[in-house]
């Protein structure tokens, strides 16, 4: 009950500051991104972090951005005898600029993400599970001072933000604008 | 335009989004894998060694769950993260720690724990069968060497209501009303070579000279309303010891660890255990704390004293006079010295030397121990009623005709002596020697002032320093 009070808390944060910071004239157009990202499965007693391929297709008017993401995975991950993968995750993101004129780009994101975890362990069959919610996050991006249409973006994503696990994103790529 | 459409398209989603919250039972799955994985656990299970099927009402039980690891040889026990339960309706109760509390009633209860992914049950029994009478020392025959401890499960039988026997381990209301017995095979006389010791409803036994011994076990029977003692229990205590020496209780690696001798400064202590290096069955050796079976000496009780510490595993020596020393010595095994008047479940202490003669089923060691005097933590200084600060200018209003130094030193044992007159105190006039003051003759600490200027006295007293620098007018 206390992370869906936060959850929300961040939410409205989010949508406030979306709404009281003045907008700016910005570009507009479409861009792409290409990402390699870790998902971190965090539980009380252990995590585990495999890899994905993080692609998204976005548009940007503005200070705003919408972006759809689709993941495959890339490596799964062990903790002793439990492997753990993560097949694909599916997003659609909210990224909005709230402060345009600095030189490292910071957006605030929100969205929603369905993670999908294959799970296997001895004397357990393999079992495939699916964790969709509310994702909020940060962004950092930065062009290329000789190509500016390309950019180094960070991001760190909850994907999942559960009672008992999280399902946290990072992932370090570039995107390109067209 | 633009935003305005974006903007009711984030309120929609936001409603949308915030009816997407955590469930926990479809997070149950990967959590208690993860739970598994963390200690890398495959199996679970009750060990037999540990767990009891039948307990008495009102009696307590700690129960354990082994673990076993992925290479399905190693196992551990279990001691967090484990969800410990019993049957709906069972009025015993169970903590989350494995404690059962058994109910006032008969009952039979169903016992779950269960960690990550796997459950472990257990069906029993809480019977109120009465107790009888011991009939087995421990659940399995086992062999014991000197001076070490061996935790024991009695045996005993139970008689229900109907009047049939009910064999199983002593439950915790009992061993602690047990008297044990133990007398010498050879002679049946009362035997200082082992003991029987209960702690938290767990019985042990202690043993300090090899040998045989005969063990009984006394207690009221519950059943017939007077007391019973035992049957003889036949025990023999081995002699399988390599050597025995003292370490510092700090010291973690038994195998180098040696005190030969030691410094301790007069109303301080340290704390030393014995060690000893035992051949196990197998030829393979091994090093324990044998502090609490050990038999302890000290030669001189003026000069220092020796007390074991309040859990026996570790012995107290403290300096009492200074400038003097002590031998501590440790034996374990049958000495020459008599502990005929001693509770040897408290532990042997001897104000003497303690030593196994030419008795082969014993081992001594000793160690120097010198009293040092105490250190110096800080020193008080006055002069003419000033108080000084070590290294600190301090100025006189009016130039006095004479100075007088009252000099106090404070201890590492927190008390403090005026040592002006002390002969190991040394007073050395570094700066303003014949010109500002000189040594008064005969007067230890007492200056007269020549004329204007600085004056600096280095005091030494046990290798501290002051520095008394004084600006006369």
């Amino acid at each position: 009950m206390n992370k869906s009070v936060n959850t929300l808390r961040a939410l409205l944060f989010c949508f406030f500051v979306s709404i009281y910071i003045p907008a700016a004239t910005a570009n507009t157009g479409f861009y792409f991104s290409l990402a390699p990202a870790m998902v971190e499965i965090d539980t009380e007693n252990a995590s585990t972090r495999p890899t994905l391929a993080d692609l998204r297709l976005g548009y940007e008017f503005d200070i705003h951005q919408l972006e759809l993401s689709i993941m495959s995975s890339l490596s799964d991950d062990s903790l002793n005898q439990l492997v753990i993968d993560v097949p694909s995750v599916n997003s659609v993101f909210y990224r909005y600029l709230p402060y345009k004129d600095t030189s490292v780009k910071i957006h605030l994101i929100l969205g929603v993400s369905k993670v999908e975890v294959e799970s296997s362990y001895p004397n357990v069959p393999v079992t495939q599970e699916t964790f969709d919610g509310v994702s909020f996050g940060a962004g950092f991006q930065e062009s290329f001072t000789s190509i500016p249409q390309l950019k180094l973006k960070l991001d760190y994503i909850r994907l999942y933000n559960g009672d008992n696990l999280n399902i946290d994103l990072l992932s370090l790529g570039v995107s390109y604008a067209f | 335009m633009h935003f305005k459409s974006i903007f009711i398209l984030l309120k929609i989603s936001i409603f949308v989004l915030l009816s997407a919250c955590g469930d926990a039972d479809k997070e149950a799955n990967l959590v208690n894998l993860h739970t598994a994985a963390s200690q890398d656990i495959v199996s679970i299970n009750f060990p037999a060694d540990t767990t009891e099927s039948i307990l008495s009402i009102n009696s307590e039980f700690d129960f354990i769950l082994q673990g076993v690891k992925s290479n399905n040889t190693d196992t551990v026990n279990i001691i967090n993260d484990v969800v410990w339960s019993l049957s709906e309706n069972a009025l015993s109760t169970i903590d989350q720690k494995g404690h059962l509390v058994a109910s006032s009633t008969a009952e039979l209860i169903t016992l779950t724990a269960q960690f990550g992914h796997l459950t472990e049950s257990l069906e029993l029994k809480i019977s109120d069968a009465k107790f009888d009478e011991v009939i087995e020392l421990n659940k399995d025959s086992f062999n014991i060497d000197m001076c070490l401890s061996k935790d024991i499960k009695p045996v005993a039988r139970y008689i229900d209501r109907d009047g049939f026997d009910e064999i199983r381990p002593v439950d915790s209301n009992i061993i602690n009303t047990i008297t044990w017995l133990i007398r010498n095979q050879e002679d049946n006389s009362s035997s200082k070579r082992a003991y029987v010791n209960t702690v938290a409803n767990q019985a042990s036994l202690q043993t300090l000279e090899a040998g045989n011994i005969i063990i009984q076990a006394s207690a009221l029977s519950v059943y017939t309303g007077i007391m019973k003692t035992s049957a003889d229990f036949n025990q023999s205590v081995g002699n399988a010891i390599n050597s025995i020496k003292v370490c510092n209780s700090s010291d973690t690696d038994l195998n180098t660890c040696n005190v030969s001798s030691a410094h301790i400064e007069k109303d301080k202590s340290i704390s030393v255990i014995s060690v000893a290096n035992y051949q196990a069955p197998d030829g393979t050796n091994f090093n324990k704390n044998i502090s609490q079976n050990s038999k302890w000496g000290l030669d001189n009780t003026v000069n220092a004293g020796i007390d074991l510490s309040n859990d026996l595993q570790s012995l107290i020596v403290t300096g009492k006079t200074e400038s003097t020393s002590a031998i501590l010595s440790v034996a374990c095994g049958e000495i020459t010295q008599s502990i005929s008047g001693i509770d040897i479940t408290k532990g042997v202490t001897l104000n003497s030397t303690v030593s196994c003669g030419t008795n082969i089923n014993c081992l001594d060691k000793s160690s120097n121990i010198t009293i040092d005097k105490l250190s110096v933590s800080s020193f008080s200084v006055r002069a003419n009623d000033i108080d000084l600060v070590d290294n600190t200018s301090e100025t006189f209003s009016t130039r006095p005709d004479e100075i007088s130094l009252q000099v106090t030193a404070n201890y590492s044992n927190s008390t403090s002596a005026v040592i002006t007159l002390d002969d190991e105190l040394i007073y050395n006039i570094t700066l303003g020697d014949g010109t500002v003051i000189e040594d008064k003759l005969d007067s230890k600490g007492v200056y007269n002032v020549l004329g204007s200027g600085s004056a600096r006295i280095v005091l030494d007293y046990r290798t501290e320093e002051f520095t008394v620098l004084l600006d006369i007018p």
